[in-house]
């Protein structure tokens, strides 16, 4: 074989280098090195452990088998073929290379135990300090935010990642929007449309029903009173959907509660200004489900009038 | 095929393509013996070459290192005719844009002692009010590189062959070498803006002078061009610089791993303030020993992660390396490795030259 040129040995030393830091290699590394001092602190996530490098050591159970895989004969013998291969490349350019994740992953479809608690203002600032020395891990995470070059995704906030995730807000948004329908259709088939029928049409009826039930002027005494046990039952599941996912809806869903949360509380001629304005959100949240629901209320009133 | 590895520089030093060199590494590993060992090699080895060392940590330490002063313009070693020094300094850079500002101002007509933004300048408000900006040490070494750039393409003033660079600890230097990047993805936006709205800034620069879209896209182009020749291994190559310590070799592999993802060249790991005890029985103290034992297991360690990299061992020497003398003995051993049987006397012979 003809000698290597300087240019030539340093790309395929490079090449070997970098396939060593891949596949989940970059993270082992990190823990070989960690695992010299006992009860180490220091992080051991690695920018470099790609989905794609992920993908790669599926099936591989730990971290064990990462270093077998890395320091075995096999290993070696592996990284000396995929070298000759590469050698008689040599004048293609190299055909991978390492892509630098631009955000934690995510499961598409997160697990309610694994939702962002509260963000500590500690751990934010000190990461927006950065250190001089270097030490530990907040370089690399100013780093990590710095890798999109400035640009934000849609609902991040422009000074960094926003403290609650993304994609559990947009799975929160899910869960309400699918509560919220599932209770409209069951007021309205279950409730609304049967009992509108009956004041309706009680002299048509086959079976005999009770007066107080299908007396006109009770009709919006017992509606109300429904429309309260079903505001209570819907509020009260969506608290507990609240509480496990720990997202506020009305300040991730609504657009006025968005812009009310910069609101100073205090210096103003009217003090808590936003929560007055929290507090009038959800009195319009339970009004217009009561709206809506009188709305249908009237429609089946005139069609039921006509039939 | 010989795919051997040396245990030294000697392939970077006698390197003809290399035209970036930076040296970084956790504070206190002598990054700055380190780079100043490699520029003097480099320039010893290359004599028909230009060479610069720019410092752009903003706590210079090149001054120290050679013994003489060095300033925001480069200088040339005393006793070396191709290598250049300089210390890129924040402050006396952004005293200069406001003392330009400033005379810019009084030229426009500003109406002296009445003139508000005069008076904030003569103050010097600007270099007050950017110097505190995070990332503007960084700003100002970008600046430099993408200055000597043109100096290359225009043949104007003093080009270098080579520039070394002598970073600051690891957190501003990885932000410098990020700059590229992120100032690519930002001058791609602006460039989208001022695609459409580019004649209405032009027309709003004033007299009309300013081509603001032309100075965007040539700016553009050099960061474009810097960004690919950071990333072309026969171009930029890092030496990393550690101690044979637990947090040191900890964040050396954190080093590597993020200048792997910037897809940038890292090839040589330079271990400094190592004791070889077990060859030096003449000065030979328990401490030494247990400390040498220390370093041994981090070391076995180095060697074991970094077996395709230089891996090169320097010594700890009795005194100080200081001065273009002392500097020339310790970084011979960059060029051709220690060997403690052998070369243990120079260790305390730069203690005597101290």
């Amino acid at each position: 074989m003809s000698e290597l040129s300087e240019s030539e040995k340093r790309k395929i030393l490079r090449e070997r280098r970098q396939q060593k830091f891949r596949a989940g290699g970059a993270s082992s590394r990190l823990n070989k090195i960690t695992g010299q001092i006992p009860n180490s602190q220091l992080s051991t996530e690695s920018s470099l452990d790609t989905t794609e490098a992920n993908e790669h050591t599926k099936g591989l159970s730990n971290d064990e088998d990462v270093y077998q895989i890395i320091d075995s004969p096999e290993g070696n013998e592996q990284s000396t073929k995929e070298m000759d291969e590469l050698i008689a490349s040599i004048s293609k350019p190299p055909s991978s290379k390492i892509i630098p994740p631009k955000s934690r992953d995510f499961s598409p479809t997160p697990e309610l135990s694994e939702t962002p608690g509260t963000v500590d203002p500690f751990s934010m600032l000190k990461a927006m300090q950065g250190d001089a020395e270097g030490n530990g891990s907040s370089p690399f995470d100013l780093f990590k935010a710095m890798q999109g070059g400035g640009q934000t995704e849609p609902g991040e906030s422009p000074f960094g990642k926003d403290p609650v995730d993304e994609e559990m807000v947009n799975y929160h948004k899910y869960v309400v929007n699918k509560l919220k329908a599932y209770s409209i259709l069951f007021k309205w088939l279950f409730f609304i449309l049967p009992y509108v029928y009956v004041v309706i049409k009680s002299e048509t009826l086959p079976f005999e029903l009770p007066n107080w039930l299908v007396n006109p002027s009770n009709f919006f005494t017992i509606f109300v009173a429904f429309e309260i046990v079903a505001t209570s039952i819907y509020y009260q599941k969506l608290q507990t959907f609240e509480s496990d996912n720990n997202i506020d809806t009305l300040q991730h869903n609504n657009k006025i509660a968005k812009l009310a949360s910069f609101i100073p509380n205090e210096g103003l001629p009217i003090r808590n200004v936003r929560d007055k304005v929290f507090m009038a959100l959800h009195y319009w949240d339970v009004l217009s489900m009561f709206i809506t629901d009188i709305c249908f209320v009237l429609i089946l009133m005139g069609v039921f009038t006509y039939i | 095929m010989d795919l051997s590895i040396e245990p030294n520089l000697h392939s970077l030093i006698t390197s003809s393509t290399h035209k970036w060199i930076f040296v970084g590494g956790k504070g206190g590993v002598g990054k700055t013996t380190s780079s100043c060992s490699i520029a003097i090699q480099m320039a010893l080895a290359q004599p028909q070459k230009q060479y610069l060392l720019i410092s752009t940590d903003p706590a210079h330490n090149l001054s120290d290192a050679f013994g003489e002063k060095f300033g925001k313009d480069a200088r040339k070693v005393t006793g070396m005719n191709n290598l250049s020094c300089m210390e890129i300094d924040p402050s006396a850079a952004l005293k200069d844009m406001n003392d330009m500002a400033v005379s810019r101002s009084n030229a426009n007509g500003g109406s002296g002692e009445s003139d508000g933004l005069s008076n904030l300048l003569q103050g010097g408000g600007l270099a007050e009010l950017t110097g505190s900006i995070p990332g503007i040490d960084e700003a100002l070494s970008f600046m430099e590189v993408m200055k000597h750039i043109r100096n290359q393409e225009k043949g104007e003033g003093e080009s270098y062959d080579t520039v070394i660079f002598d970073t600051a600890p690891t957190g501003h230097t990885l932000r410098f070498l990020q700059l590229p990047n992120t100032l690519s993805k930002l001058l791609e936006k602006f460039g989208e803006i001022t695609g459409n709205f580019g004649p209405m800034l032009n027309s709003l620069a004033g007299t009309g002078n300013i081509d603001i879209t032309g100075k965007l896209n040539q700016l553009k182009e050099n960061v474009e061009l810097i960004k690919s020749q950071f990333t072309n291994p026969d171009l930029t190559t890092f030496v990393c610089v550690c101690i044979s310590e637990f947090l040191s070799l900890y964040e050396t592999e954190r080093l590597i791993q993020e200048l792997i993802s910037y897809d940038m060249d890292v090839n040589s790991i330079i271990v400094n303030q190592l004791l070889f005890a077990e060859h030096d029985l003449e000065h030979n103290c328990k401490r030494c020993q247990a400390r040498w034992k220390m370093q041994k297991k981090y070391l076995d360690q180095i060697d074991e992660l970094y077996e395709d990299f230089h891996v090169i061992k320097m010594p700890l020497c009795a005194g100080e390396i200081r001065g273009l003398d002392n500097l020339r003995k310790f970084s011979k051993f960059l060029d051709k490795e220690y060997d403690p049987s052998k070369d243990g006397e120079v260790i305390y012979e730069l203690e005597e030259k101290n």
